[in-house]
């Protein structure tokens, strides 16, 4: 569960990006977070994976008080989420297979859960086939499905997915996020920060919108709507 | 540290030394220098030790008695002599035994001193022995003043050199482990802080997929430490071909001074040289990880 109570976040330079966000989502659900350039969406989503820590206000996630934790404690939470990013974050000099194996090793799983897992979770999202290439052998589609496998390995409790669509054209897009949409149907909590309208009315989803650093509408089933607020 | 992550931390941290080969070569060479250097200098203080310690066994103080002094009177000085501060031990030599030496000093012209049995015109005499060196001058200075001592030898003078030499060898010797270790900790900082920037956007993911920093720094440490530690070895080998050359070309020739032997102090030497190798790496791995961990 994540939960944001009443969250403010200043920037060095004067950027007040959030002002004031109540959030909650619930185990389960899937959630788009919406908005324009600058609306602090990514903010938002940083403040999740604990890159940055709210002005003031509380940030839960998973269980953990983001603001208490000790930096000893940041890698305990990011192992409960599954974080993918627009521009695929893969280690080119590692295969399809060594880059979504060594998030499993980071957690310290032993090389025989490692074999099993990977290859369980490179076949759901669609790309063992592809398991011995290396990340630049392969298309913006691919690549983004070989960062979501990396996420999902370690069977988190979330994904926070920021513009995972954004270098991608409006199939691989689609198949993206369909391929969430079955991920969040295992059970796994789904967070996608994006600001493309046309995907996010193709899902029946909850919608939140971010507008100056608030957010100014929260429905289930919504579209992306900050447009004619 | 995790037991199945182990191979993987010293494979990366192999790898990493040849990223890099240049700058590894030159922190291998500039920690060997380090160590070849402070250790030869060690080499020295010990042997100067060595020197000033067989001076002071061979008791070089050497206290004449009056010439009207009988053998009795003489003998009688020793409470007055073993009153003083700081004499370990003392030895009296007769005029008789002190002949005797003279003549086997001689050897096959010995019968030169023949006949000075009936008039000996040596003095009885003592040998002394000291036991702090840093105090021999304010000895000699109480034996001087006891009545009956007519007079004093001794190798004040050599000593007191000695002593100084090693004092400042001695001093040298740890500001040039300081000078030099610090440009060591600093080359291997740049060795290791190249490659961590050449994986900087490796680390970022590290830490956005839940790496601890023990698990980015690991490899980088090993890196560290296996450049530390063959410079450890390659620095303790040229130090004992360095002085096996020096006495074999003349070193040993040398009466007045003892040279330290490297067998006796070899695994002294090789201990710490491994372990400043091993304080060189970590703290230049430490100092060169930190700023890229902050993610």
């Amino acid at each position: 569960m994540i939960q944001l109570t009443d969250v403010y976040h200043d920037y060095s330079a004067g950027i007040h990006a959030l002002k004031g966000v109540d959030l909650r989502v619930d185990d389960g659900e899937f959630v788009f977070i919406v908005g324009p350039s600058g609306s602090g969406k990514s903010t938002l989503s940083k403040l999740l994976t604990a890159e940055l820590h709210p002005s003031s206000g509380k940030v839960i996630v998973n269980g953990m008080n983001t603001s208490k934790l000790r930096p000893r404690d940041v890698p305990k939470l990011r192992r409960t989420l599954g974080v993918v990013f627009q521009d695929f974050r893969l280690i080119e000099r590692m295969t399809v297979y060594e880059n979504v194996a060594f998030a499993m090793r980071i957690a310290g799983k032993s090389p025989k859960e490692i074999k099993r897992r990977v290859s369980y979770v490179l076949d759901l999202v669609g790309i063992l086939h592809k398991a011995r290439r290396k990340p630049t052998e392969l298309s913006g589609g691919e690549q983004q499905r070989v960062s979501i496998a990396r996420a999902l390995v370690n069977n988190p409790q979330t994904i926070i997915a920021d513009e995972p669509t954004g270098n991608l054209d409006p199939d691989r897009s689609l198949e993206i996020m369909m391929l969430l949409e079955r991920i969040n149907d295992l059970g796994t909590t789904v967070i996608v920060v994006t600001h493309e309208k046309e995907l996010v009315d193709q899902f029946d989803k909850r919608v939140v919108a971010i507008d100056g650093g608030l957010i100014i509408s929260d429905q289930q089933g919504g579209y992306f709507q900050y447009e004619q607020t | 540290m995790n037991r199945h992550n182990i191979a993987y931390y010293l494979r990366e941290g192999f790898k990493g030394i040849f990223t890099h080969g240049f700058m590894s070569f030159a922190s291998v060479s500039v920690m060997i220098t380090c160590l070849v250097l402070t250790g030869t200098i060690l080499l020295v203080v010990l042997s100067i030790n060595v020197t000033i310690d067989d001076m002071s066994e061979m008791g070089d103080i050497r206290a004449y008695v009056d010439e009207s002094y009988s053998e009795e009177q003489a003998r009688a000085l020793e409470d007055r002599l073993y009153a003083v501060n700081n004499v370990a031990r003392l030895e009296f030599i007769s005029n008789t035994q002190a002949l005797e030496e003279l003549k086997s000093e001689f050897e096959y012209d010995s019968w030169l001193l023949d006949g000075l049995e009936y008039d000996n015109p040596l003095r009885h005499s003592y040998h002394i022995w000291v036991l702090d060196l840093d105090q021999y001058n304010d000895t000699i200075e109480e034996i001087e003043k006891i009545p009956g001592i007519a007079t004093i030898i001794s190798s004040t003078a050599s000593v007191a050199t000695l002593t100084r030499i090693r004092d400042v060898l001695g001093t040298a010797s740890v500001v040039f482990m300081i000078l030099l270790g610090a440009v060591a900790i600093f080359i291997i900082a740049n060795t290791i802080k190249l490659t961590t920037f050449d994986r900087r956007e490796e680390i970022a993911i590290m830490k956005m997929i839940g790496a601890t920093n023990g698990f980015i720094q690991a490899p980088f440490m090993i890196e560290s430490l296996l450049l530390s530690l063959f410079s450890a070895a390659a620095a303790f080998g040229l130090e004992w071909v360095i002085y096996y050359f020096l006495m074999q070309n003349g070193l040993s020739a040398i009466e007045q001074i003892s040279i330290v032997s490297f067998a006796d102090v070899q695994y002294y030497f090789l201990g710490g040289f491994v372990a400043f190798a091993f304080l060189f790496g970590v703290l230049g791995s430490s100092f060169s990880t930190r700023k890229f961990l902050k993610v």
